[in-house]
């Protein structure tokens, strides 16, 4: 047993090493957050709400932080909506450039967004004649985030078997019938990881979203400019810890349901093979 | 004769590939299927089993040609409005729904009240043997728990047909066969016509009314059992049912509903009735191993016989396998019973006389 333990030291050495790097810079952010200081360096001067209270009055930060919520929530919505669509089309039915497609749509994953970013400028700038704003934005965020919903999506329904949707029919359910009883509760943990990826990928989006910020934008771009202002950075961690508190509480919980369900069919299912 | 419940009438099938080539699943051909008849498709993989089912089903358009279900044509009527059912080889429950839900479904599409469903449920279950699962979920069963399920499913609708594509080939032999009694006892019990496919000869043997055997697009012969094993029609119905002998003869003479062949160097009749083979024709004589009885000499009988060496000689317990390689060069599988009372024992390489009946052996021409 020790000697167990002695052998596999290196690999939890190695562990530990890989967390504390990870999680060592969002440590650092929490606890800066609290220092008494508008410079952020060692040692620590002293404990203080004062930057949170600073953060309730920084209304421009509100405002972005709000854009950046309505745009990820939109753009993922719509992102999720059209991904399934392509993805649905390209498991379901063979036609004619169907291998086309799925190499061009992907194109946007590997595609440097600033590269994208410039072209869209040109194009709604340019060609179109639109006046940036939070709507082109979000436009842009649905554009780059569908490949990966298509994808997410499409891993989902080629596992799950066209019968499926066949047995609905047979058992007497209409197209609609069975895209709301079957076809849509099966893929649902599909379009939630989807909307989550696509939400994330609009919330963090810096290069592209730059380009085409208007009078308006998103968190990323604000707080990029801020830098400008040192003495306010620290209501910038402020910020940052209250939203990552916020995101690991929703992984925990959602993680915690989900292992919830896994167990509760494991048991059973060793209930059955007795 | 009973009523015929589905009509297939001038019905073919063609896929088109991804490259754009066509595929021949099935080349145009009639079909009945009688009311209350456990009917099984019967063939090798790719013959077109599914295809049939799939365009009963309405999940398939055929190419041409008409089906009919209890008279009336079903070309325009969708797969949701027909008065069949399906049970799909990987059992296609819906994982999200708890077994009672699953059985429920078809119930619940077409709007039967909820006090008459939850009866009909319970009927359902209890008549596959599932009753007290009603709350788990599919991956909560086993497979043959799952196959249940699927067939409670199906017959719960109570429909005019129920479709069965290969609903045993997930299982393991022994449940297998558990299965195939249970199937069949069923069907008999609800009186509902049955439309199973399967390439497992024994099994379609053991459960069906009538067989069609199928290859490469065709149905090759339609008939009982006792009938496709006995009087094969064509070379490959006689081989993929059962084992079979075959061996190539020259037509002598065909007299009445007698013919005279010549194997090597021996002439033997054998009955034919059908008419279209003159003598000079090569035609093959199929005859099962079980009909071949061995014989130490030629002992002056008028049965017809052919001569051979003994080759191998394996005990099956009820019965043994001999093989005899004849002087043409082509061998011979002979299985007799192990009776008490048998006077010949031969051993290897003795030289025996292997004699039939000339109404067991069939010629065929293909
Ligand atoms: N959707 C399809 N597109 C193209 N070809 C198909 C399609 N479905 C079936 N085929 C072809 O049609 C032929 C008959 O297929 P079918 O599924 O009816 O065979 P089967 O008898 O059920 O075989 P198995 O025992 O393997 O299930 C096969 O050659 C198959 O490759
Ligand atoms: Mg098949």
């Amino acid at each position: 047993m020790t000697n167990n333990r002695l052998r596999n030291l290196p690999g939890y050495v190695y562990l530990a090493l890989v967390l504390i790097f990870l999680y060592l810079p969002i440590a650092l952010l929490f606890v800066l957050s609290f220092n008494d200081s508008a410079v952020m360096a060692f040692p620590l001067r002293g404990f203080t709400w004062h930057w949170y209270q600073e953060l309730l009055g920084a209304g421009e930060l509100w405002q972005a932080t709000r854009n950046s919520f309505i745009v990820a929530f939109v753009s993922a919505f719509f992102a999720t909506l059209l991904g399934a669509m392509a993805a649905f089309a390209i498991v379901r039915y063979r036609f004619r450039w169907r291998d086309s497609l799925l190499a061009l749509s992907s194109i946007p994953l590997v595609m440097p967004s600033i590269v994208l970013g410039a072209g869209l400028l040109i194009l709604f700038r340019s060609l179109m004649g639109f006046e940036l704003s939070l709507g082109l934005i979000t436009a842009s965020h649905i554009l780059i985030s569908i490949p990966a919903c298509m994808l997410i999506v499409m891993a989902r329904l080629a596992g799950f078997s066209k019968n499926l949707e066949e047995a609905a029919m047979d058992l007497g359910a209409t197209p609609w019938q069975t895209l709301l009883r079957v076809t849509l509760p099966i893929s649902l943990p599909a379009l939630l990881a989807a909307f989550l990826v696509a939400f994330t990928t609009s919330f963090d989006e810096y290069a592209m979203t730059t380009l085409i910020t208007g009078t308006e934008t998103t968190l990323p771009v604000y707080l990029y400019s801020m830098l400008r202002f040192p003495r306010k950075l620290p209501i910038v961690l402020a910020l940052g810890s209250i939203i990552i508190v916020g995101t690991s509480v929703i992984i925990i919980l959602a993680e915690w349901l989900r292992s919830a369900d896994t167990t509760a069919n494991k048991n059973s299912a060793v209930e059955v093979d007795r | 004769m009973s009523d015929t419940i589905i009509e297939l009438r001038n019905i073919s099938k063609q896929y088109r590939n991804p490259d754009g080539g066509m595929v021949d699943a099935l080349y145009p051909a009639d079909l009945s299927i009688y009311a209350g008849e456990f009917f099984t498709l019967l063939g090798p993989s790719g013959c077109g089993k599914s295809t049939t089912l799939r365009i009963m089903a309405g999940f398939e358009a055929a190419t041409s040609g008409d089906i009919l279900i209890k008279n009336q044509s079903m070309l325009k009527v969708p797969a949701y409005h027909r008065p069949v059912n399906m049970v799909f080889q990987d059992y296609a429950l819906f994982p999200h729904l708890t077994i009672a839900k699953n059985v429920e479904f078809g119930l619940e599409m077409k709007k039967v009240p909820k006090s008459e469903r939850e009866d009909r449920v319970q009927a359902a279950l209890d008549m596959v043997q599932l009753n007290g699962l009603e709350r788990r979920k599919p991956n909560q069963l086993s497979g043959g728990q799952r196959q249940r399920v699927a067939l409670a499913r199906a017959l719960v609708n109570e429909p005019s047909v129920l479709l069965l594509d290969e609903p045993l080939g997930a299982l393991d032999l022994k449940l297998r066969r558990a299965m195939q009694a249970e199937l069949k006892q069923l069907q008999q019990q609800v009186g509902i016509t049955f439309v199973y496919v399967t390439h497992d000869q024994e099994e379609a043997l053991a459960m069906s009314d009538r067989i069609a055997v199928m290859d490469g697009g065709r149905y090759l012969q339609v008939d009982t059992p006792q009938e496709i094993y006995e009087h094969p029609s064509t070379r490959f119905v006689a081989d993929f049912i059962g084992e079979t002998n075959f061996i190539s003869a020259t037509l002598n003479s065909h007299v009445a509903d007698l013919a005279n062949v010549q194997i090597g160097s021996q002439a033997v009749g054998v009955v034919y009735r059908a008419n279209g083979i003159y003598p000079g024709d090569e035609v093959t004589l199929a005859i099962r191993p079980e009909k071949l009885r061995l014989e130490q000499n030629a002992n002056g009988t008028e049965l017809p016989q052919l001569t051979g060496t003994l080759e191998q000689a394996m005990y099956l317990g009820t019965d043994t396998r001999f093989v005899v390689r004849m002087e043409t060069g082509e061998s011979l599988v002979v299985r007799e019973q192990n009776q008490m009372v048998n006077d010949f024992r031969p051993t290897i390489g003795d030289a025996v006389q292997v004699q039939f009946t000339a109404e067991d052996a069939r010629i065929l021409t293909d």
